[in-house]
């Protein structure tokens, strides 16, 4: 992580993945940990090597319209991978691809970066073809167009959200048997309007600590809906699923959203969402502090909180949680903000959009201040007033027209494995993906 | 031989060998070079007196093939319904509309030569043998396109795209029917600003439903987004909108209309795609 905020960062394009694919890309997701990445366009996943920067394989077939979106499965054992689609058709498709058991280990997986070996260069091997992908489960209950399909952190459930207003939990229960057995643990409808994305909060110290009183499943979901409002929502234990916060604050469809990926604090993580009103925002959770004082604030004029004073502490807590906007970020764009990262490895959060315009923030710590993770605790829980102020982002560097005349659809930060890398699997770059079908990495260097 | 301009035009391809060049494209699915100038064709056949600003234009190196075997069958399927329609598709009023079109009409002469003016090569070889070899379809030369004068899209050839979409429910135009005026039309930067011809412009329509509650508000709208995004060129963003009180719903139609994922799922609809391109047929 970054001991100090650059004046700024250089953001500067690296030759495009190949091949081009002529048609608009909605989205390109990283794999979590090898040199992979999936493409959706059309009806079709096109999954590029991060290593070559080529065409890795395709999974094509298995629906009847658009993919907008796909999410690796995590935690699996080497040598296997497994994507989910979400697709205009209203399904979602499960996709694996296993090595043959007699390739050996020179096989044509790529090799897992967690064990830092130079990976071998698999991609280029002729058994990287189409016929390694299976088209193995129809997830099938939504109503419309499925728009978003995301995985908790141990890939235990798997959230999809559609036009219909839902948002899906589906549970795996089949791993234990190695066999594909979803079933559906709650079905979401609190929204108005369309789910535009879902979003898992990361299996980070920060979450676990702040939920470590609960009942109940520690994941954290949340979702970003048409209806302007994000929802977050958790288990009560009960194995039910409720929404325990409404953030309002937006002014148009939120179009996306995603949990703090850094892991160096012991707050529970701040949320980040963008919309087509142009912003992106930083929510953060409100620790709750003394029991008494929150009864003295907030019962006076609240008949709901009053009611519930007869239930114990620990289910009340569980049913209601305060999201505050911390941060707007720097205003840059001058339509809608269709995607935004937030780096796990530095900090900084890359947005792009309609206007073709990337962006690159970075949140500026105060340096008065000790750098003591429980100092900044206590300043967390203390000083809620002036929360608005002390989030200071700023701007660190910004492209435009990025994909030239095209709007860019999507934007990650993602782990560099290409020739160029001065570290493979640890430098950091940022993919976008445009209208014009090209996918392009940049290369980012702080100034 | 039609003269066009400066004498630019010398020589004009058949139709038949177009079509046949199209057919070709489109079976193959090839992305030879000449295609990269089909977007252009599409719209100087749309508009031909647009056509020495069109020529000029440089499609990106990454125009999507999509785009390039949409303008194909655009072409095409424009060519072959010429061809069926009688001679005489005159819409009564349609004269009293603002165009720029009609200063045309005395360029057509008769079916035969009906887009003759959009069909012209720059250069005579261009003219022979390209039917079965589609690259040796006339390449838009850079020397050449440096010497024409760019003319920027105004409103009034936005109003010339749009006003031509039937209503899917009238045997009339939207602009016969004033659901899409002139002066409703706005481009910003104004066309008129000799800005970086590269650089985003946003052009906005504000439609008037004919009553204020009309349950086809959305495809209406939809389709003057469609045709829009079929026609300009990719730096021009679109709002489409509701004209503010002209009808019941307007925030819900309006935030539908610029919903890009929304729009692209619509388009996926069977039933209103066949909706869609019902009332893009007039469009020429």
């Amino acid at each position: 992580m970054a001991s100090s905020l650059p004046s700024s960062v250089s953001v500067t394009p690296l030759p495009p993945f190949k091949p081009d694919l002529y048609q608009r890309a909605w989205s390109s997701i990283p794999h979590p940990t090898l040199p992979l990445l999936a493409t959706c366009h059309a009806k079709a996943v096109t999954v590029f090597s991060l290593s070559t920067l080529t065409k890795h394989s395709s999974l094509s077939g298995g629906h009847t319209r658009s993919v907008r979106c796909a999410a690796w499965k995590p935690g699996l054992p080497p040598g296997k991978l497994c994507l989910v689609t979400g697709s205009f058709d209203a399904t979602a498709g499960l996709w694996r691809w296993e090595k043959e058991a007699d390739e050996g280990g020179e096989g044509s997986m790529e090799v897992d970066v967690t064990k830092g070996s130079n990976a071998s260069r698999p991609d280029t091997e002729k058994d990287a073809s189409d016929d390694d992908w299976e088209f193995t489960l129809v997830l099938e209950g939504h109503e419309n167009e499925i728009k978003s399909v995301s995985f908790s952190p141990s890939g235990q459930y798997l959230a999809t959200c559609s036009r219909d207003k839902t948002v899906w939990i589906w549970e795996d229960v089949g791993a234990a048997e190695d066999e594909d057995e979803w079933e559906t643990v709650a079905v979401l409808s609190e929204h108005d309007g369309d789910i535009k994305a879902v979003a898992w909060c990361p299996d980070v110290p920060g979450r676990n600590k702040a939920s470590s009183n609960r009942h109940g499943s520690l994941d954290v979901l949340a979702s970003a809906s048409y209806d302007n409002t994000v929802r977050i929502w958790r288990e009560d234990g009960d194995g039910e699923w409720v929404c325990v916060s409404v953030l309002e604050g937006h002014e148009e469809t939120v179009w996306g959203l995603q949990f703090e990926p850094r892991t160096d604090n012991e707050r529970f993580p701040r949320l980040m969402t963008f919309s087509a009103d142009g912003t992106v925002r930083i929510w953060t959770l409100q620790v709750e502090e003394e029991e008494p004082t929150v009864e003295d604030g907030r019962d006076a004029n609240n008949p709901f909180r009053s009611a519930m004073s007869g239930i114990p502490n620990t289910m009340r807590r569980g049913l209601r949680e305060d999201w505050v906007c911390t941060a707007v970020l720097p205003k840059a764009h001058t339509r809608a903000v269709y995607s935004a990262s937030w780096s796990s490895d530095s900090g900084l959060i890359a947005s792009t959009g309609s206007d073709g315009l990337i962006v690159v923030y970075g949140e500026e710590k105060d340096v008065t201040k000790p750098a003591s993770s429980a100092e900044e605790q206590s300043k967390e829980t203390g000083d809620h007033g002036n929360a608005r102020s002390r989030d200071g982002w700023r701007i660190l560097g910004t492209v435009a027209n990025g994909h030239g005349a095209y709007e860019i659809n999507h934007v990650t930060w993602c782990k560099r494995y290409d020739a160029g890398a001065e570290q493979k699997g640890t430098e950091e770059m940022l993919v976008t993906t445009g209208d014009d079908g090209v996918i392009r990495p940049w290369q980012t260097r702080a100034d | 031989m039609i003269r066009y301009r400066n004498g630019l035009w010398q020589s004009a391809l058949s139709s038949k060998v177009i079509k046949n060049h199209l057919t070709t494209c489109i079976n193959t699915k090839s992305i030879c070079k000449p295609i990269t100038a089909l977007r252009a064709y599409t719209k100087a056949y749309t508009r031909p007196e647009r056509y020495l600003r069109l020529y000029s234009y440089r499609p990106a190196p990454n125009e999507p093939t999509r785009h390039r075997l949409h303008c194909a069958h655009t072409i095409l399927f424009r060519m072959e319904r010429s061809d069926l329609d009688n001679a005489n598709p005159t819409i009564l009023n349609v004269s009293q509309l603002p165009s720029r079109r009609q200063k045309q009409s005395a360029a057509r002469k008769g079916p035969e030569n009906r887009y003759d003016d959009v069909l012209f090569s720059k250069k005579q070889s261009g003219a022979y043998g390209f039917g079965n070899r589609v690259s040796s379809w006339p390449s838009s030369d850079e020397e050449d396109d440096a010497d024409l004068p760019e003319e920027p899209i105004d409103e009034l050839e936005i109003y010339d795209l749009i006003s031509s979409i039937s209503d899917p429910e009238h045997p009339h135009t939207l602009g016969q029917l004033s659901v899409v005026n002139l002066s409703d039309i706005h481009i910003t930067p104004s066309p008129s600003e000799n800005a970086d011809p590269e650089a985003l412009r946003t052009v906005t329509v504000d439609i008037t439903p004919t009553i204020t509650h009309c349950s086809l508000a959305t495809v209406i709208g939809l389709a003057v987004r469609v045709r829009l995004e079929q026609a300009l060129p990719p730096n021009y963003r679109l709002d489409i909108r509701m004209k503010k009180d002209s009808h019941a719903q307007d925030d819900q139609v309006n935030k539908q209309l610029k919903d890009k994922e929304r729009v692209a799922a619509a388009l996926e609809n069977d039933t209103l795609r066949g909706v869609l391109d019902k009332m893009l047929l007039t469009c020429v």
